[in-house]
């Protein structure tokens, strides 16, 4: 009896012990599906590579998605600055020598919209011929018009939307991409239980803005995997730098050992990666860009990890602990059963 | 006694009937369908397909399938009996004739009735070769006692069709009332009184598909009647009795990410100065927005409105005008 007891609490154990190892946290997370509603403007972000004196059309979608609001509805161009190395926008006015400040035109610039309405409007940038050569940044702002004060004490409030439209005029352009930063979380990974931070931070020097690609590889892309290195496609302003982070989470989590996983990590860049179960690896970084119609492809930096797992052999080492000290149980409990029994006879 | 017997024989005579008439549509017609294996294939492909089906009114000894195909294989003379095999259950041998290029005839010997699944292999020395054309093309089988049904193979993929669609970016802005009620674009304080901080509050409902965006906020500069204008928050707790004008703001949520308070405007309980005549970011959201239709109050950013007088603030009305702009990141 009691024999079948500890091997039913044995095999108990290891049941889920293996349902604890195989089994992460699930998240399941619903979105409402109902509608947005207010001024909607598409597409966000534009841009154009051209050479001067070129005049080109711009489409912007914007509707009104309200039922009982009437826009009354106007254009306006500024352009922008990034502050930080978030690609945050600000919007700047156009100082007295930007000399792209004259290139967009608005062939309609008052539009009314009724609730429910929604029009195509179009936006003109006519580039001269005697342009510099460079980055030019445009911030095309479609908002209300300003209301006038009633008999109140009020704030009046307008809203708006934009578009950020990016113009690299061709010439003589230097293109300059280089890292700043690349940085790992650890040197030491256990590829089953630890996850990967992997900071980086990509300057653009020159004249053009980019927008970079490339990869990160773990070892050799074959076994691994390649983790994207601009996954949100972001453009970088020249003489700017931008930092990102990429989170390879851990396959599994122990007691104890905090998830580091955040909504802004969870990336959408990792998910063919696989961690080397052993070994020292190369994580080594590789940028490509356009210039020109051509892709230029530059290895910028690389950098040693050990893969070694210490959690797992660790959790096998309890295990077998585990086991031998149930065995000893077991062995005491059969000893004094069979005492228990002689002495009752 | 005569009319029992009558009415007995009259309803074993329509059940007979009826049985007889149920039999005879069964006999009439009875469909099928063949798998083809492989189901899609290349163009001009040589290589050996298969038929299965199982039969709805059992195959006897001697009947005959007939299995036809579409003129665009080609191969279909060249086949010969031991190109083609028939197997299943009771099924001891066939013989395959009457090679066509569209069609062939298999006869069967069988040592009971045939009721489960009927393989025919076409393809041995000689085979089949798929049309050079893509398209959806028919096999059909037909037993001599009564079955008969088709599928297709689909060659070049003509069955697949390749769904592309850009989703733009896009931006959706509105300035709601503090419940995300109604739309607004006024922030009423009404009558300021020494008693009381007067206040007023409305919501930003941002929506986007993008992955980050940010709203920047610039203003008219000071809360004013023209003349004289109210004292700002340097951030401040306003409390009435002491002049000071300034703004609250509490960030929301996203359906899929965060919002970040700019530091200039994040001050707890305490008002801002809310005065920038130059645009300066307020908010910066990673993620997804998706909010409710209405009364949506975590999806959305509340922004509040505080003022308070003292003894020397002059009289007039005062007013206000805030911009809000929503710009993607990049």
């Amino acid at each position: 009896m009691f024999k079948k007891i500890i091997a039913i609490i044995g095999i108990c154990s290891f049941i889920a012990t293996f349902l604890f190892i195989s089994h992460g946290n699930v998240n399941v997370s619903s979105q409402n599906q109902t509608q947005i509603r207010g001024l909607i403007l598409s597409p966000a972000l534009q841009e154009i590579e051209t050479e001067p004196g070129q005049s080109y059309q711009i489409d912007l979608d914007i509707r009104n998605d309200t039922t009982d609001k009437t826009y009354n509805l106007i254009h306006t161009t500024s352009t922008f600055e990034a502050v930080g190395e978030e690609g945050v926008p600000v919007l700047k006015d156009f100082g007295p020598d930007d000399q792209q400040k004259t290139w967009i035109g608005y062939p309609e610039p008052l539009i009314n919209l009724e609730p429910g309405q929604g029009k195509i409007t179009q936006v003109t940038l006519s580039i001269p011929k005697e342009a510099t050569p460079g980055a030019y940044y445009f911030a095309l702002i479609i908002g209300e018009t300003p209301k006038q004060s009633t008999d109140s004490n009020q704030v009046l409030i307008n809203s708006s939307v934009g578009t950020l439209l990016f113009v690299n005029v061709l010439g003589d352009i230097d293109k300059q991409v280089s890292f700043d930063q690349f940085e790992l979380d650890k040197q030491i990974y256990d590829p089953f239980f630890d996850s990967m931070s992997i900071k980086y931070k990509i300057r653009v020097t020159g004249n053009a803005f980019l927008r970079p690609s490339g990869n990160i590889f773990i070892g050799t892309q074959e076994s691994t995997g390649a983790i994207t290195l601009n996954p949100d496609k972001r453009i970088i302003l020249p003489n700017s730098a931008r930092q990102f982070q990429t989170f390879i989470p851990a396959d599994h989590q122990l007691p104890g050992f905090s998830s580091e996983t955040s909504n802004n990590l969870k990336s959408r860049n990792i998910e063919a990666v696989k961690k080397p179960w052993f070994g020292q690896k190369d994580i080594e970084a590789k940028i490509i860009y356009t210039d020109a119609n051509q892709d230029v492809s530059q290895q910028i930096v690389r950098t040693k990890v050990i893969f070694f797992p210490w959690k797992s052999l660790l959790l096998v080492l309890i295990l077998i602990g585990l086991l031998v000290l149930m065995y000893y149980i077991y062995k005491i409990i059969s000893v004094k059963i069979k005492e228990s029994k002689k002495s009752a006879k | 006694m005569k009319t029992k017997i009558f009415g007995i024989i009259f309803l074993f005579s329509l059940i007979i009937s009826s049985i007889a008439l149920q039999s005879s549509i069964k006999i009439e017609a009875a469909g099928i369908t063949p798998t083809v294996t492989p189901s899609a294939q290349t163009v001009s492909a040589n290589a050996n397909i298969t038929l299965v089906f199982t039969p709805v009114t059992p195959i006897t000894n001697g009947s005959t399938i007939n299995v036809s195909f579409p003129s665009g294989y080609t191969g279909g003379t060249a086949l010969t009996n031991t190109d083609v095999t028939v197997t299943g259950t009771n099924i001891t041998s066939t013989v395959e004739a009457s090679f066509t290029a569209t069609s062939f005839i298999s006869t069967l010997t069988t040592s009971a009735n045939v009721t489960t699944a009927v393989t025919i292999v076409i393809g041995g020395t000689n085979r089949l070769t798929t049309p050079a054309a893509a398209g959806n093309y028919p096999f059909s089988v037909a037993t001599s006692v009564g079955d008969s049904g088709a599928n297709f193979q689909y060659v070049g993929q003509a069955n697949v069709v390749q769904v592309r669609a850009l989703v733009p970016v896009s931006l959706s802005f509105v300035i709601r009332d503090s419940a995300d009620a109604a739309n607004t674009n006024t922030c009423d304080m009404g009558t300021l009184s020494l008693a009381a901080v007067g206040s007023c509050s409305y919501r930003l409902k941002i929506g986007s598909n993008a992955a980050s965006y940010a709203v920047s906020v610039a203003t008219s500069g000071n809360f004013t009647n023209g003349s004289y204008n109210f004292a700002n928050a340097a951030p401040t707790l306003i409390t009435a009795g002491t002049e000071t004008y300034g703004a609250v703001i509490t960030p929301g949520a996203v359906t899929n990410g965060s919002v970040v308070l700019a530091g200039p405007y994040s001050a707890g309980a305490n008002s801002v100065n809310y005065t920038n005549t130059i645009a300066a970011t307020l908010l910066t959201i990673t993620g997804q927005n998706n909010p409710g239709a209405t009364g949506d109050t975590t999806n959305t950013s509340l922004v509040t409105h505080n003022a308070a007088i003292s003894n020397t603030t002059a009289s007039g009305l005062y007013t206000q005008t805030v911009t809000y702009t929503v710009l993607p990141t990049f």
